[in-house]
């Protein structure tokens, strides 16, 4: 999935400003979240104003971990118009401390693990109304730690 | 502040009412509430009305056709949790002094079709869906914890046993372990029957002072603590399981009503999913952490258990109409406080405890958590 990414016609991106677009053929560009000069704390998406500090004018846009770590998932059997079930969504920890909601590139929990690797890439996750293929952000599991 | 009472509450069973308008579902249980409280309906200053999806002034529409205009309406919404934010509102309005007496109103038809999610929304526009989002709670409960399939599903056999019990109950018939678990898979590892049902219903409740409740005569359940609170950032250092919104609104509650969580007698929770009664068991303070499925398995929480909870069958029974929910659960309480829940009585309780989570919200906890706490006086 990951070489054919480059935008073709009638792909949109599932939002604009959370990745560059259109994406490279041949590279998986970080996603790009702020971080609060204030108290270091990072977000996804960028954002004006920390919550956490709710002092404005403090936030630089910041490259994010293309790695992290599975905290949890859901294989999502029945889904909203414009989805093809099954399809595994799952909230992914990066060493930014930044929590992402994301979709998995399986559907087998066999390959799901959790607080196991994940690593992020690119790819179809529906169809809007107007037909277009909306593309966003996935992770997938990374091969066992330490395996023999 | 004053102390507050509930003296008068309605409700209509939950289900679907294809041909009868949401002014309608309102009108019955707005006049059922006044004629409980012994009043009548000139008296009434303030009502608060609860909904997500009847459009605008529901509130206004639902009290004219109960023959109540001219005083002061307020529509509220806060998904799941609105109807608990309609009753805090009344309650602060009397409490205050603003009024004497005031209404809490909630009421909900299932809106026609898909609503398209809304644009902010981020984790719906990649596939959230509420299964889902408990289903993951449930993964990782599994995980640390070690609960088991069967303990998940022994929350849906309670909940059904409770409705069948309960005549205002969207499903009146028990479950088996099997039937739970051999439902149709929604979110693995949450099935059908672990999910609560989407459907209509209306609930409304009247509040007031201490002097007014004296002379109404009604039974004395008053309010000992009220909380609304807003989900906070939940970056990758926030644990899904420990629910540090329900946890914060349930301290503030505790303390309020200057009790403990060992001194509830029953309680109303937000089992909207499986999963979820068991995280509240844990953030309510009724069992520790991670001891959720144990407390289901061992019938801790049935209605004959020491610490009965949704009694009434909860959301996954009783059904779950959004903005009425969380007023359907003070109804439950007070009957209960009363003595007047029927055949799911809970032994002589003083003290009840409700709670409501609402809203999915990226990046958030959740939209909103409200804890009430009831005591018989």
């Amino acid at each position: 999935m990951d070489e054919e990414s480059g935008v073709e016609m009638g792909q949109v991106p599932v939002r604009k400003g959370l990745f560059p677009w259109p994406l490279a053929r041949t590279e998986i560009p970080p996603l790009l979240g702020s971080r609060c000069r204030g108290c270091s704390r990072s977000f996804f998406p960028r954002r004006e104003r920390c919550p956490f500090c709710q002092d404005k004018g403090r936030m630089e846009e910041v490259p994010l971990s293309r790695e992290g770590r599975l905290y949890t998932y859901a294989i999502v059997r029945q889904g909203p118009a414009g989805f093809d079930p099954p399809y595994t969504t799952a909230l992914v920890d990066l060493p930014e401390g930044v929590r992402i909601f994301a979709r998995m590139t399986t559907v087998d929990p066999r390959d799901l693990r959790l607080d196991g690797p994940v690593a992020l890439t690119y790819g179809p996750i529906g169809r809007d109304r107007e037909g277009n293929v909306i593309i966003s952000y996935l992770f997938r599991p990374l091969k066992k730690e330490n395996a023999p | 502040m004053r102390e507050v009472f509930v003296v008068g509450i309605g409700m209509i069973r939950f289900g679907r009412y294809p041909d009868t308008w949401i002014e309608e579902l309102g009108r019955q249980v707005i006049l059922q509430a006044i004629k409980d409280a012994g009043i009548h309906s000139r008296r009434l200053p303030m009502v608060y009305c609860s909904h997500s999806h009847q459009g605008r002034v529901a509130g206004q529409r639902a009290l004219k056709q109960a023959g109540i205009v001219g005083i002061e309406i307020v529509n509220v919404e806060n998904a799941c949790a609105g109807g608990a934010t309609a009753f805090r509102q009344a309650y602060m309005a009397v409490a205050g002094g603003w009024v004497d007496l005031a209404m809490a109103v909630g009421m909900e038809k299932v809106a026609a079709g898909l609503l398209p999610p809304n644009q902010e929304d981020l984790d719906a526009l990649q596939g959230r869906v509420l299964p889902g989002h408990y289903a993951m709670k449930a993964v990782r409960h599994m995980h640390e914890y070690g609960t088991t399939l069967e303990q998940l599903a022994l929350v849906s056999v309670k909940s059904h046993e409770n409705g069948a019990r309960n005549p205002m109950a969207q499903y009146r018939k028990a479950v088996t372990l099997e039937e739970v678990l051999n439902s149709r898979m929604i979110a693995d590892p949450l099935t059908l029957l672990q999910c609560c049902p989407t459907g209509d219903g209306a609930a409304a409740a009247v509040l007031c002072s201490r002097e007014v409740a004296k002379a109404l005569g009604r039974p004395l359940i008053r309010v000992a603590g009220s909380v609304v609170r807003g989900g906070r950032f939940a970056g990758a250092d926030h644990n899904i399981l420990a629910s540090p919104l329900t946890r914060e609104a349930a301290a503030i509650a505790y303390e309020t009503a200057s009790l403990g969580p060992e001194e509830v007698d029953v309680c109303e929770c937000h089992d909207a999913f499986t999963i979820g009664e068991l995280l509240h068991y844990e953030n309510l303070g009724f069992c520790p952490a991670g001891e959720g499925g144990r407390m289901i398995q061992e019938g801790v929480t049935a209605i004959t258990g020491s610490i009965p909870v949704n009694p009434s069958g909860g959301l996954l029974s009783k059904g779950h109409p959004l903005g009425a929910t969380g007023i359907a659960q003070v109804v439950e309480i007070v009957q209960q406080l009363r003595g007047e829940a029927g055949r799911r009585q809970v032994l002589d309780p003083r003290v009840g405890l409700t709670h409501t989570m609402g809203g999915a919200i990226p990046e958030l906890e959740a939209g909103a958590c409200a804890v009430h706490i009831l005591i018989k006086e």
